[in-house]
């Protein structure tokens, strides 16, 4: 009874989650769904194939981004199914240029072929992302084991939610190769997390009932069969990004703040500031 | 207050933050050597549309300037008035887009590195969304983290800021890196960004340790509470019994108060931080109540602990034991306050940041 609950509870793991996060390099709008509900497509699967292309330039506003293109073979669907059946290509932002740069975006997953993951999908050809929350809707699959994008634990907690635990000492520096280059993330772990009171950790299987159960208990086989295909992205599909259009900051109403700067660091905010030399 | 007689009540533990040598921030490595600005320096444009003269230039100037002030190598700056912006124009760049912007998308703010074939930093520009709830202020009140509702820019732009500097997100300890607008400190009105011992040893890693840098401690109520995906969420510091059991808090207050009563011993949670050049360094802290959030050297000295404090990660601690003064007056509201280097012994870039408090409320 114990176990079904926590499964039956998962789900608002997720999404609790992803609703508090409203994170630097992140997709804000979390706020009116959770990570399930958002999903156009959950599915696992493992990467077979990663490609780069920069987008189109038509006219002159618009810019040759570089792009990654990374496609799944699905062995699951827990919600929906892809346009191209048990194949997917998802595009994300970022990736190596005609010219010999690479670039990241903090925030957008990372991905090399062979990689076992649980993905919810969501814009794909729209977003930086096509992964809910970024890269928070990403858990990789090891062996048994489940983690999150970043390779920490996945636990349970007594309450429902959900906690990243330690990192998976085998992956503290996580290796990328992108483009001709090969990147590492190197995380220095000073392991001080504990489990909290009551907690479990979440293996590969109970993720999965999880998932299940979460799925039939928010949409009935009807909705579900109706729901539209995720689109595969055809690399050769031609698309463009507009040139950046910045825009002023929001407008905010005047506070009578203390100040807005540190109170006894230096400020100049005219011209450029040559600051201290090192 | 008859000092003389609190003082022999007090009992304030001497601890020693025990982080030798470690460390939890996330660096970058590209074909196995530091992916870094080869010139360590990091000089953003800032776009004539979203930072021209006013107080959101206030604001990024005081980010860029707190950030030039780490103890590495890599030295940050900024150029106002950028007319145009671009990724990948070989410029880094800084400008707001409109949501579902080319660049931003639905994020709230980003950073886009580019890396050329030599594998180090050749352009990052961050972008943020001008939908989101950010406010320039410092005003804690009208922010987030203090019951506002307004986003600390400053917090966002400090996270992004560190990306700008090659760092990427780290999720088990107290840093920028994590979850930005609970990493910041207050005391008083007053709530300011900063970047933290972690990143600032981050920095120290890849670009090397700045000879003539300045000392930078702090210490600030808030803590890490675990991790959610890449990032760390922090939660406030408590206070506890004794018996290490967290004590009742007033319901419904924007920052948390505790019930003590008078002669009550309490454990007093804070996270100190090393963000300086030196490490490690041992510094007296110096405890107070005060009758209100704004601790200062003025208000009732209860005690004093020592501190020793590597620079690697920040030392959250509850070992230090305070008595309630039993001359405080049942029913009314203080606040308890930590001071670092109280006495003033280490010369540092700021003071500013070097007291901070906690609500009790006296039965």
């Amino acid at each position: 009874m114990k176990i079904k609950f926590i499964l039956t509870t998962v789900l608002s793991i997720v999404l609790v989650s992803a609703m508090m996060d409203i994170r630097a390099s992140h997709p804000d709008d979390l706020g009116t769904s959770d990570l399930v509900l958002k999903a156009d497509l959950i599915l696992e699967g493992k990467v077979v194939d990663v490609e780069y292309r920069s987008s189109d330039v038509e006219s002159s506003d618009q810019v040759a981004m570089p792009h990654t293109f990374v496609t799944y073979e699905i062995e699951t669907n827990y919600k929906g199914r892809s346009s191209e059946g048990r194949f997917i290509t998802l595009r994300f932002r970022g990736g190596p240029d005609d010219q010999g740069n690479t670039l990241i975006i903090s925030g957008v997953p990372l991905f090399n072929i062979g990689d076992h993951d649980i993905v919810f999908v969501s814009g794909n050809g729209q977003e930086l992302s096509p992964v809910v929350g970024g890269n928070h809707g990403r858990f990789r699959v090891d062996n048994n084991e489940i983690f999150s994008d970043s390779w920490q634990e996945i636990w349970l907690l007594s309450n429902g939610q959900i906690d990243h635990g330690k990192l998976n000492p085998d992956k503290a520096v996580v290796t990328h190769r992108i483009g001709a280059n090969e990147f590492s993330f190197e995380t220095k772990d000073k392991s001080s997390w504990k489990p909290q009171l009551g907690s479990q950790r979440a293996m590969a299987a109970q993720f999965r009932k999880y998932l299940a159960e979460s799925v039939r208990q928010q949409f009935t086989p009807q909705v579900l069969s109706s729901l539209a295909a995720a689109r595969s992205i055809n690399i050769s599909e031609r698309f463009t990004v507009g040139a950046a259009q910045p825009v002023a900051g929001p407008a905010v109403l005047q506070v009578n703040a203390p100040q807005t700067a540190n109170s006894d660091e230096s400020v100049s905010s005219s011209g450029s500031e040559a600051l201290q030399t090192k | 207050m008859d000092l003389c007689k609190l003082n022999k009540l007090l009992v304030v533990m001497v601890f020693s933050a025990m982080s030798q040598q470690t460390f939890a921030y996330t660096t970058i490595k590209c074909n196995g050597n530091a992916a870094k600005w080869a010139g360590n320096n990091y000089t953003v444009r800032a776009s004539s549309v979203g930072f021209p003269v006013g107080s959101w230039r206030d604001a990024l100037s005081s980010v860029i300037t707190h950030w030039n002030g780490n103890p590495s190598n890599l030295s940050y700056g900024v150029v106002w008035d950028e007319p145009g912006v671009a990724a990948n124009n070989n410029e880094n760049e800084t400008w707001w887009e409109a949501n579902n912007g080319s660049n931003i998308g639905t994020y709230p703010a980003v950073t886009y590195t580019w890396f050329n074939s030599s594998c180090n930093i050749k352009e990052a520009d961050v972008i943020f969304n001008n939908s989101v709830a950010y406010h320039y202020t410092t005003s804690k009140t009208s922010l987030w983290p203090y019951g506002g509702a307004s986003r600390p820019f400053q917090t966002t732009a400090m996270h992004e800021f560190g990306h700008a500097g090659g760092l990427a997100h780290t999720a088990n300890t107290y840093n920028i890196m994590g979850q930005d607008w609970t990493h910041i400190h207050a005391n008083g009105s007053t709530a300011t960004a900063y970047s933290g011992e972690d990143a600032n040893s981050g920095l120290v890693a890849v670009y090397g340790l700045w000879a003539g840098g300045p000392e930078d401690l702090g210490v600030v109520h808030w803590r890490y509470t675990g991790s959610s995906g890449e990032y760390s969420p922090h939660g406030r510091t408590r206070l506890f019994n004794t018996s290490n059991v967290e004590l009742p808090k007033v319901a419904g207050t924007a920052e948390p108060v505790y019930r003590v009563s008078k002669g009550q011993t309490v454990k007093l949670e804070m996270t100190y931080e090393n963000m300086g050049r030196t490490s490690p360094l041992t510094v007296p802290v110096g405890y107070y109540v005060s009758t209100n959030d704004l601790i200062t050297t003025s208000d009732t000295f209860l005690g004093e602990a020592s501190v020793t404090l590597y620079r690697g990660f920040p030392d959250t601690t509850s070992n230090t034991f305070l008595v309630i003064p039993t001359s405080l007056v049942s029913g009314q509201t203080y606040w308890l306050g930590a001071i670092i280097d109280y006495k003033g012994g280490i010369a540092e870039r700021s003071d500013a940041n070097n007291a901070t408090y906690l609500g009790i409320l006296i039965n």
